[in-house]
């Protein structure tokens, strides 16, 4: 992409994160932007006409006999306009698709598992420490959703797993306009 | 109209019956703290333990479970929260809670996005409406949901956090790799797993990393064999 196209797509981009509820997205990436991109510079100190000086490394696993090791400084750079428009279709995606996984996950995981016999009592378990074989211990977990409520004093609104999870068909949807978002500003 | 601007409009039809209520941070924050809370509970049960759900008013089994959008007192009936009773054989039991308040060594409340710790601890807490205290607690996970940039600032507080409260396995989980997190969580000897997501390796390997806490616990304060 030429760079005013890029500027555009960003533009365009930030417009719609920021009417679609997903501000925050861009106050990340805002963060991160302002941070810009660390990377480390390899230096390495040598004594020159009496003084002291540092030069840098360019390969920095090679050191000749009789040099001192290179030591590792940081520095940063500007994040470029490629690296910013990517960076937001994939916080997009961690924000739009992402979550549908994870609240699957967060049900289905804790579902099916053996069940504590009553509170007090002790499992037992073999020598090899199997517990689950046993009798008492042949039910298992059942968990429909899981929702999340405000405790007191707290100002936020109820969620559930049910309601973050995308309908499958449109989890099917979104996926692919992030994808082709990605291969246009690549392109 | 460019490609780009017809993309957003398929994308904004695309999620357009989705209630903007679930398109904010906190939201997919608690449903992070509820995937790595079954995380936990599957480690549990790796490790050789059985499990059943409980909320503060001691009904079993519910089969929708509720956790809290912010840390609260684990004592509190504002819901019916839910919590697990961890039962690792030959041990006393567990409780494992998902965001609760808890007190430090020197004397002050903090936040623990999912906690375990024994259950006379956590039945003192409601019986005597006061929070747990780190120091008694087995283990804990600060969990971090991020889109594009995670704060070194977050390394810090759980690295301050955990220098207070004392418990004995504090994990630091996030959904994206961050470098410098790493780096500095590394440098402080704090235990981290980045990049949990459902299906990844690194989700499979912080589960070990806690069937080994919860390991170590039963080596400790397991019956001895005969």
């Amino acid at each position: 992409m030429e760079p005013d196209e890029l500027e555009v797509a960003k533009r365009s981009l930030r417009a719609f994160a920021a009417g679609n509820g997903l501000g925050w997205v861009l106050d990340e990436l805002d963060e991160a932007v302002a941070i810009g991109v660390v990377e480390v510079k390899p230096l390495r100190q040598s004594i020159r006409q009496g003084r002291q000086v540092y030069e840098e490394v360019l390969s920095p696993g090679a050191v000749a006999p009789g040099r001192r090791r290179a030591e590792e400084f940081l520095t940063r750079r500007p994040m470029t306009d490629q690296e910013q428009v990517e960076a937001l279709i994939l916080a997009l995606r961690r924000a739009l698709v992402d979550p549908d996984a994870v609240a699957r996950a967060a049900v289905d995981q804790v579902n099916g598992l053996p069940v504590t016999g009553p509170r007090g009592e002790r499992s037992r378990s073999d020598a090899d420490g199997n517990a689950f074989d046993q009798p008492s211990f042949a039910r298992t977990t059942l968990v429909t959703e899981i929702d999340f409520a405000p405790d007191e004093g707290s100002l936020e609104e109820t969620v559930s797993t049910e309601g973050i999870r995308y309908a499958e068909d449109r989890r099917i949807t979104v996926e692919p306009i992030l994808d082709a978002l990605m291969a246009e500003v690549r392109r | 109209m460019t490609v780009i601007d017809d993309l957003l409009a398929d994308l904004t039809a695309a999620i357009s019956g989705r209630p903007t209520t679930y398109n904010t941070k906190s939201a997919i924050w608690d449903v992070f703290e509820g995937y790595v809370f079954g995380l936990v509970i599957r480690a549990a049960v790796a490790a050789g333990g059985s499990v059943i759900y409980e909320d503060v008013n001691g009904n079993r089994s519910p089969t929708r479970l509720t956790f809290r959008t912010s840390p609260g007192m684990l004592h509190s009936t504002a819901h019916a929260y839910t919590h697990a009773v961890i039962d690792l054989p030959d041990c006393d039991p567990l409780e494992a809670h998902v965001g609760v308040r808890v007190q430090g060594r020197s004397g002050v409340l903090h936040e623990c996005d999912v906690l375990v710790l024994p259950a006379v601890e956590a039945a003192l807490s409601r019986s005597k409406s006061v929070a747990p205290r780190g120091s008694r607690s087995l283990l804990a996970v600060e969990c971090k949901y991020y889109t594009s940039h995670i704060s070194l600032y977050l390394a810090r507080g759980f690295h301050g956090l955990h220098s207070d409260l004392g418990l004995k396995h504090p994990f630091f989980v996030a959904n994206i790799r961050a470098a410098r997190i790493e780096r500095y969580l590394s440098y402080h000897q704090r235990r981290w797993e980045n990049g949990v997501m459902p299906g990844t390796s690194e989700a499979a390997y912080l589960e070990g990393l806690i069937r080994d806490a919860f390991k170590q616990h039963m080596a400790v304060r397991g019956a001895l064999a005969p």
